[in-house]
């Protein structure tokens, strides 16, 4: 009678074990929404036009984007095309497909590169105003 | 009397549990899915960054780098390195320098505007349009307090609110 206290019914089992997918599943959802793509590139794309509204001439900036240069790498896009800037909008892409774009107002002459020596950062350069 | 299989069973197949389940992760899911797919608004931070740039272009050591004439209005984003060119139908943005006498808290003639007059605080028609403004004090040439105020109004509905 003793022995038979102790033992644990497969049903049992099986809820537990169904009740952890459904909690995995959701933390998956969770993570995926919260570190996907389009949200690291709004992100990076308003920072960068709202250092460069601050940005002075003459200043360097460095930007650590190590997160968004893994996600590139994940979707076999290139990194020296993360940030690109067209008169004054900033676009910043992970992917072929998408991206997030932002208007600055301040009229600095701008280059914007990958440091290829360090690997974890973009450098922007503002240069003389227009 | 109930057997233990049975009862495991009915832990497994009940309808009630499924139905916690799913409410559950509704939940969850609608709650994730607003807070990240709403985008961030940054347009307080970057009306503040505005206001700061005209502050600095205006004044240095409290005092005001140009004569308060026409050819401050004329050529204001030029002397600002202002860019409120959005390369869209609409622009983005509006702003609206006044000046005021800090002694008689009087009006100055010169009033200074740039960007998409339809933006403006009382013209607006979207609900969804970012209004700031803030003063700050400086001495003119002849050494007269001014009151410079700044009103900013930024759209950007799409990359912010929407």
């Amino acid at each position: 009678m003793n022995s038979k206290r102790g033992q644990i019914l497969p049903e049992n089992v099986i809820f537990i074990v169904l009740n952890l997918i459904f909690l995995t599943i959701l933390i998956l959802f969770i993570y995926s929404k919260s570190g996907g793509e389009a949200v690291l590139e709004e992100k990076y794309a308003k920072q960068i036009a709202l250092i460069i509204d601050s940005a002075r001439p003459g200043m360097e900036i460095h930007l650590n984007m190590e997160d968004a240069f893994e996600k590139a790498d994940k979707n076999g896009f290139s990194r020296d095309k993360i940030i690109s800037i067209e008169e004054n909008l900033v676009t910043v892409k992970l992917r072929e497909k998408g991206g997030s774009s932002y208007y600055f107002f301040n009229d600095v002459g701008l280059s914007v590169y990958y440091d290829s020596e360090l690997k974890k950062d973009y450098v922007i350069i503002a240069g003389k105003y227009n | 009397m109930i057997s233990k299989n049975k009862r495991g069973m009915e832990k497994i197949v009940s309808i009630y549990w499924f139905a916690i389940l799913i409410i559950v992760a509704g939940g969850i899911i609608y709650m994730v899915s607003i807070f990240y797919g709403d985008p961030y608004d940054v347009r307080a931070i970057e009306s503040g960054i505005l206001t700061d740039n005209i502050a600095e272009c205006l004044s240095e050591n409290g005092k005001l780098k140009y004569p308060l004439d026409d050819n401050l209005k004329g050529n204001f984003a030029s002397l600002c390195h202002l860019n409120l060119k959005t390369n869209e139908e609409r622009q983005e943005y509006y702003l609206e320098i006044s000046f005021y006498d800090f002694k008689t808290n009087q009006k100055l003639p010169l009033e200074i505007s740039e960007g998409n007059i339809n933006l403006k605080k009382s013209n607006a028609l979207s609900r969804y349009v970012f209004f700031n403004s803030e003063s700050f004090y400086a001495l003119d040439s002849e050494g007269k307090g001014i009151i410079t105020k700044v009103d900013i109004s930024i759209n950007k509905d799409e990359e912010n609110v929407k």
